[in-house]
């Protein structure tokens, strides 16, 4: 009888144990809790049968957070994503619901009506003014302990979810209850507060008479500087209305004597937009948590436009920002062309292919690999060995992965060395590559490898000789159509041997059309020359720009023509272009600035002079002539950790995207000068209007 | 690799400043907060519970990591520790006490207890460097625009403190709490 009863007690605990015990499952990790912003979801009233509900009702949550429903408006916690961790707790409550009590006016006091043996032993009453629910004496050692179990006790904030049908939400401390039947756009309005430390913007009769309050989206005064940097003078018009930012009074529950940023938005009436202060917030807060930053943007034409679009790479993830007019907006600000607002972001690549998770070390190549008008990415991850390539097809919503690649292709075995050149090199529409390693073997390799559309194939492998030349590791290559016929070719300069070939496409194979012993028309190769590949003249064969600032006394910058088989000589300039001082640190970028079809140069110099200039050297096919803008530009002040990225467009003016860690901004061509389209600070987002250009 | 002529054979089968308008200083400007980090290992987690004029330490957990911290102008409370003076550590707290109904009419109500889970550096356990150590939990009762220069010292706070932007609502016992850590 005693062993029994023994097996019974054990029996009961084991039940006890069942019945109470809690699972953590990540549906966000992003780095330690210390560095992070923990969110935790729980449940209470969910038998273990419920779970499945629970965890729907948690998906619906994640999703609502973590993806554009937007569209392209915003989604700031989808954006700042990689600054949280995201877990499920499940924990089993022995029976269904949760307890419910009466309530009458006022009086909150607890007359249970029905009483339910939960995990966390919420109360639900229903009243508006008894917070709809409470907890009881031991669900904050339950919270506590379920968190404390599952290794999350430092969380910053606890969702828990009620199995109840009823209306309501109460929030005390870092915790949140709701019941099941809340929205996600009550949940989106809840982490207003406690993400973005918000205040509320409802009102009710009455005038605030309290001291000015600490949020950013209310104030006693109708223009504060908590906002009136997003605020015109006239205000903006249009839609969305959440932008159109200006002292509305009535906010943090008073109809009078305070002030909110916009008539509506999320943190008044639930919308789907928090105004720009409230915006502008969360990404103050948070953007210490995340690894967002401006570093390694990577330009292409992903969604087809006329302009290039932008993807920037940072930690584990990529987002990506059209460049268009910002989608949803009319009125104020819609006309306006500039890298909008994300379209997407995320870590994860999905699709046909498999899912490719971005890593820091990941290099991306920009080309129209599936041959449909826009550009894709091609990711390489470098590790040796076990190195891998993927093809990420650009979509209208972001990127699919179409085709990975691990370890070999075939007839190259991927290491770390290899270098990409996106070339169609049989002008069959599809943007090919040649691969090209001189360094992780002992000789050099160059390979050829066509688009399917869909993968990609080997065409030749050429070892240790590309056709009359030896490859080495001092070998630069750079794509050209020097023949003008469509197929992408190879121009080599060797760093070391000092000699320039042209290696002409046939589609299958590359030839030698001509080589230059160290020296060129009207040119002794040295080291430090830059080639820039250039349509100087517009007949649709690929010249070239050479630049030597560092291996003679002057600086010179030479133009060759090709016609089709070789160089011929343009011109050289000796020290000074017309109205630009030559200098050592120049650094050229081949756009056609004035759109007339032939390649000009942008030429920045941020380190030789007292200040920092940006040129632009237009040419006529023959000659060039430059004008310059310096220190400022609009609202952007260059500096010397200033880089420039061209948008090279189809037709039209080429423009410059310009960034450093922490700004981007993009600037277009004028008939005389640059100026600032779209500027940002910290992220992209476009809003309707901000006092310093920062939209 | 490359050496044998069969090998695209064995492979085709395997494979198949800126700049804003204020100044050129600007260009190292993140934003207005200071991130610091304290290279520690682990941390606490303790969980308080308060009433209006006191509080008690219930319970604690050490977690892995390296804490950070993250100056922004608080909205509702928040806890600094300075050592000599000195800012040591800072986290923005959620009023415990504050009670907030969700849903149509939202409205804020102060109940008499609340509890709060706080993470705090592991210095705090060290007994001989909280002799140094002043904690404290401020509510905020007033917008601050240039907080964050105010905090790093323990008399520009106190500045704050008289100009009542600021209540001082509780000293935590830095030797207790070190006690009560190394318990």
């Amino acid at each position: 009888m005693k062993n029994l009863n023994k097996a019974l007690i054990l029996l009961m605990s084991l039940i006890t144990i069942a019945a109470f015990s809690q699972t953590k499952t990540t549906l966000l990790y992003n780095g330690s809790s210390a560095s992070k912003f923990d969110i935790v979801f729980m449940g209470d009233g969910f038998t273990s049968s419920n779970q499945s509900e629970f965890n729907n009702l948690v998906s619906d949550y994640f999703k609502a957070m973590f993806t554009h429903d937007n569209g392209n408006l915003d989604n700031v916690l989808s954006e700042l994503q990689d600054a949280f961790n995201i877990y499920r707790v499940n924990l089993n409550s022995t029976q269904s619901g949760v307890t419910q009590y009466t309530c009458s006016n006022d009086d909150c006091s607890s007359n249970t009506a029905s009483s339910k043996n939960t995990a966390l032993n919420f109360k639900y009453s229903g009243c508006w003014n008894c917070c709809w629910m409470q907890k009881s004496s031991n669900t904050d050692n339950k919270i506590n302990n379920a968190l404390s179990t599952v290794g999350l006790s430092g969380a910053d904030f606890v969702v828990v979810i009620l199995n109840e049908p009823g209306f309501g939400g109460c929030s005390y401390g870092k915790v949140l209850s709701i019941t099941k039947s809340m929205s996600n756009n009550v949940l989106l309005h809840e982490l207003g507060h406690s993400v973005g430390r918000l205040a509320d913007e409802y009102s009710k009769p009455g005038c605030f008479s309290g001291t000015n309050p600490s949020a950013v989206n209310v104030d006693k005064n109708d223009n504060p500087s908590k906002w009136n940097k997003f605020a015109k003078s006239t205000i903006t018009t249009g839609a969305p209305t959440e932008y159109n930012v200006d002292g509305f009074e009535g906010g943090r529950y008073n109809t009078s004597c305070i002030y909110r940023p916009s008539s509506n938005s999320t943190m008044r009436g639930n919308t789907s937009l928090f105004n720009p202060p409230s915006y502008n917030e969360f990404w103050k807060r948070n953007k210490s948590k995340s690894n967002y930053n401006f570093n390694k943007p990577i330009i292409g034409n992903f969604q087809g436009n006329s302009y290039n679009d932008v993807v920037l790479h940072y930690g584990n993830y990529i987002t990506a920002y059209p460049t268009e007019h910002p989608k949803g907006f009319t009125g104020s600000g819609a006309g306006i062309t500039r890298p909008a607002n994300s379209y997407v972001t995320t870590k994860r690549v999905k699709g046909p292919g498999g899912t490719w998770y971005v890593s820091s070390k990941d290099k991306f190549y920009v080309g129209d690999f599936t041959g449909d008008g826009y550009d894709d990415l091609l990711v390489f991850y470098p590790n040796n060995q076990y190195s891998r390539l993927g093809i990420l097809k650009s979509t209208p919503t972001g990127f699919e992965c179409i085709k990975k690649i691990y370890y070999n292709l075939p007839g190259w075995q991927m290491r770390n060395g290899d270098q990409f050149f996106i070339a169609d090199f049989n002008g069959d529409g599809k943007d090919d590559f040649y691969i090209f390693n001189a360094v992780n073997w002992n000789q050099g390799y160059m390979g050829m490898f066509k688009s399917t559309g869909s993968n990609f194939s080997y065409v030749k492998r050429y070892d240790k000789y590309l056709p009359g030349h030896f490859m080495s590791s001092t070998d630069k290559y750079f794509v050209a159509d020097y023949t003008g016929d469509n197929k992408e070719e190879l121009i080599l300069f060797n760093t070391n041997s000092k000699v320039t070939r042209m290696f002409k496409s046939s589609g299958i194979s590359l030839s030698k059309t001509k080589e230059y012993f160290a020296s060129l028309p009207g040119w002794t190769s040295k080291a430090g020359d830059k080639y820039h590949i250039a349509d100087i003249n517009g007949d649709g064969k690929d010249d070239v720009y050479i630049f030597n600032g560092t291996n003679w006394g002057p600086e010179y910058l030479l133009l060759l023509r090709s016609d089709g088989n070789e160089y011929k000589y343009i011109k050289r300039y000796d020290d000074a272009l017309p109205g630009w001082n030559m200098n050592n640190h120049d650094k050229f970028y081949v756009a056609d600035i004035n759109g007339d079809g032939k390649d000009d140069l942008y030429v920045f110099n941020n380190q030789d002079w007292s200040t920092q200039y940006l040129g632009r050297v237009i040419t006529n096919g023959s000659t060039v002539s430059v004008n310059y803008q310096s220190d400022w530009i609009g609202g952007w002040n260059l500096g010397s950790a200033d880089k420039l990225i061209v948008d090279n467009r189809k037709t039209g003016r080429d423009n410059l995207f310009i960034h450093n860690t922490n700004w981007f901004a993009y600037m277009w061509s004028g008939t005389s000068n640059m100026y600032i389209k779209g500027m940002y600070k910290d992220y992209i987002h476009a809003f309707k209007y901000h006092d310093y250009g920062w939209y | 690799m490359k050496y044998y002529a069969l090998l695209p054979l064995i492979f085709l089968f395997s494979a198949l400043n800126c700049k804003n308008y204020t100044s050129k200083d600007s260009q190292n400007y993140r934003h207005k907060s200071e991130d610091v980090s304290i290279n520690q290992g682990f941390y606490f987690t303790v969980n308080f519970e308060f009433t209006q004029d006191n509080y008690q330490l219930i319970s604690k957990h050490q977690n892995d990591g390296n804490l950070s911290f993250d100056i922004q102008i608080p909205t509702d409370m928040f806890l600094v520790a300075y050592k000599k003076d000195k800012l040591f550590f800072y986290s923005e707290l959620t009023d415990p006490l504050t009670m907030r109904t969700v849903g149509e009419r939202e409205m804020e109500e102060t109940m008499e207890k609340g509890s709060l889970n706080i993470n705090l550096p592991k210095e705090f356990a060290n007994k001989d460097s909280t002799k140094n150590l002043d904690i404290y939990i401020y509510k905020v009762n007033e917008y601050m625009e240039n907080f964050e220069s105010s905090v790093v010292l323990k008399e520009k706070l106190e500045e704050l403190e008289q100009q009542q932007v600021i209540r001082k609502r509780y000293t935590i016992n830095a030797s207790q709490l070190a006690h009560f850590l190394n318990q």
